[in-house]
């Protein structure tokens, strides 16, 4: 059974997420990834189309192709000096689901206490 | 952080839309309290300072741009008044910074923002939501006939133009044919009688949202008992629809309204299987209770058009003839001949007169045996004709 930060709401993460499971590709500052790049934002996710705020507000965004994270910086200049890093994820690893659907590739990961997301992604390429 | 609360330039500002998220918000849509909407792109990070790309958008153009119209590059580069905010925002809410500078759209900096050819691409009502059927038949006093056409790869409320003129054409012929069988004015071909023409004419009266919807209403209003002429046209359509590909009910329906109306159902049914993913159509009167509603696939209109089009070979003969071997295709099996009358024959060679033409001359005159198949279609009323070259001998 998986066991949430404290800081998280009731009901969070959405009840109609799913174990994570698959490749997946997030963007990095460090090499190798550090737990620093997986933390997730202070900045408010404005919105409540994909669930409570502040439970979006708690997960992390991946993406769950590679195609798609390289669009995601090649869009925004801030991540343009960012890393790619890849991953391999298991059910125990958390809850995941798919927000923000006009990126098609774009997912929240709600990570799980005494889970390293670190220790499972490795930068592959920076382009 | 996105938006300031001390924001001068903008009034007090209210996500309406988030399109683009990574860990925060990257690309979203503003309103103030007047109404007036801003797009804002995150543009860049300078030493904890967000640098966003604020735009004064219409209505119009913001629809057009979420349904993939227009790109971002271009909807920032091209805006429609030619003045793009930069505002400068802190990212910690422990500083209390902004600042907020109008610079023309040609000095922005091309890394703010994606290259060219960058959609959104979300399914946007482009129009406003039309009333229902049931209380909008009152409103007028009309029959009203709704349809509702999904289109491939549109996202606006919008539609083909050549394809819409086309399929509004055919669904007046079907009606119009529908209205000719039950007044038993048998003609098949030629123009509809005036009087069927005045009867079941429909008048369009709005567009809709919902891919694309659009409200077909009588021209004529209901006697004093609230009927109209074309009330029983439309039903008779909507039942056809309502069939669907269920064979024995498609042809025994077609049977009883008789030819015409299969060959203008088979036309609508080929339009919407050619750009169409679906069709939901939809009718009332103003003595209705509820309106009546049916619905039809892409597959299922193509299943539909090859039960009308089935033939039957009706009739086959040999027919023997003296004319000019003027073309053979060998590889194909084809073959064409000129008979005595100058009339040309087209058709394909039987493996059995095959080697017979593999000697022949073009040009030379020769006696053929054809076999000639005629073949109707029972639900249109079409005929064909299809020819078989069986024999070629030296004309005696």
């Amino acid at each position: 059974m998986m066991i949430w930060p404290q800081d998280y709401p009731p009901d969070c993460p959405c009840s109609d997420s799913s174990d994570v499971r698959g490749k997946v590709y997030r963007l990095v500052k460090h090499n190798p990834p550090s737990s620093d790049d997986f933390i997730p934002s202070p900045t408010p996710c404005q919105t409540d189309k994909y669930g409570d705020p502040e439970c979006i507000n708690r997960g992390i965004s991946i993406c769950n192709t590679y195609d798609g994270i390289i669009a995601l910086r090649k869009d925004y200049k801030p991540f343009e000096k960012l890393r790619i890093a890849e991953g391999e994820l298991t059910p125990e690893m958390g809850k995941m689901k798919r927000t923000f659907i006009h990126r098609k590739s774009h997912y929240t990961w709600w990570v799980p206490e005494k889970c390293d997301p670190s220790k499972v992604f490795v930068v592959i390429e920076h382009e | 952080m996105i938006f300031h609360s001390k924001f001068r330039e903008f009034g007090a500002l209210r996500v309406v839309e988030v399109y683009d998220y990574y860990d925060r918000p990257l690309m979203l849509t503003l309103k103030n309290e007047l109404g007036h909407l801003f797009l804002a792109k995150l543009a860049d990070i300078e030493d904890q300072v967000g640098i966003w790309l604020y735009l004064p958008i219409s209505e119009e153009r913001y629809l057009q741009f979420r349904s993939g119209g227009i790109d971002t590059y271009t909807v920032f580069k091209k805006p429609e008044i030619p003045s793009v905010y930069l505002v400068k925002i802190s990212e910690t809410s422990s500083e209390d910074f902004y600042a907020c500078v109008s610079i023309s759209p040609e000095d922005i900096p091309d890394d703010y923002l994606p290259v060219p050819g960058s959609f959104l691409e979300i399914d946007t009502m482009t129009v406003t939501q039309l009333e229902p059927v049931s209380v909008k038949v009152k409103q007028l006093n009309r029959v009203l006939l709704r349809l509702k056409l999904y289109f491939e790869n549109i996202r606006r409320t919008e539609a083909p133009a050549k394809t819409l003129g086309e399929l509004l054409i055919n669904v007046q012929d079907i009606l119009n044919s529908i209205g000719q069988a039950l007044k038993e004015n048998m003609a098949i071909t030629g123009p509809f009688p005036q009087s069927i023409v005045t009867s079941n004419e429909m008048m369009v009266g709005a567009i809709g949202p919902g891919s694309f919807q659009i409200d077909l209403i009588s021209s004529r209003l209901p006697n004093v008992l609230g009927e109209s002429e074309v009330d029983i046209a439309i039903k008779e359509f909507v039942e056809l629809i309502q069939i669907g590909n269920d064979s024995d009910r498609l042809q025994e329906k077609l049977r009883t309204l008789h030819l015409r109306v299969a060959g203008k159902y088979l036309s609508f049914l080929e339009k919407m299987s050619d750009q169409m993913i679906k069709t939901d159509v939809e009718w009332s009167t103003p003595m209705m209770e509820h309106s009546i509603s049916a619905s039809m696939t892409r597959k299922t209109a193509i299943d539909a058009a090859t039960i009308i089009k089935r033939s039957v070979d009706s009739e086959i003969t040999n027919i023997d003839m003296v004319g000019t071997l003027i073309g053979a295709n060998l590889r194909n099996h084809e073959f064409e001949i000129e008979n005595v009358n100058e009339e040309k024959i087209t058709g394909k060679i039987s493996d059995q007169a095959l080697n017979r033409v593999e000697g022949a001359i073009l040009g030379n005159v020769y006696g053929f045996t054809i076999r000639t198949t005629t073949s109707i279609k029972p639900l249109t009323g079409e005929t064909g004709t299809r020819y078989e070259l069986i024999k070629l001998d030296i004309p005696k």
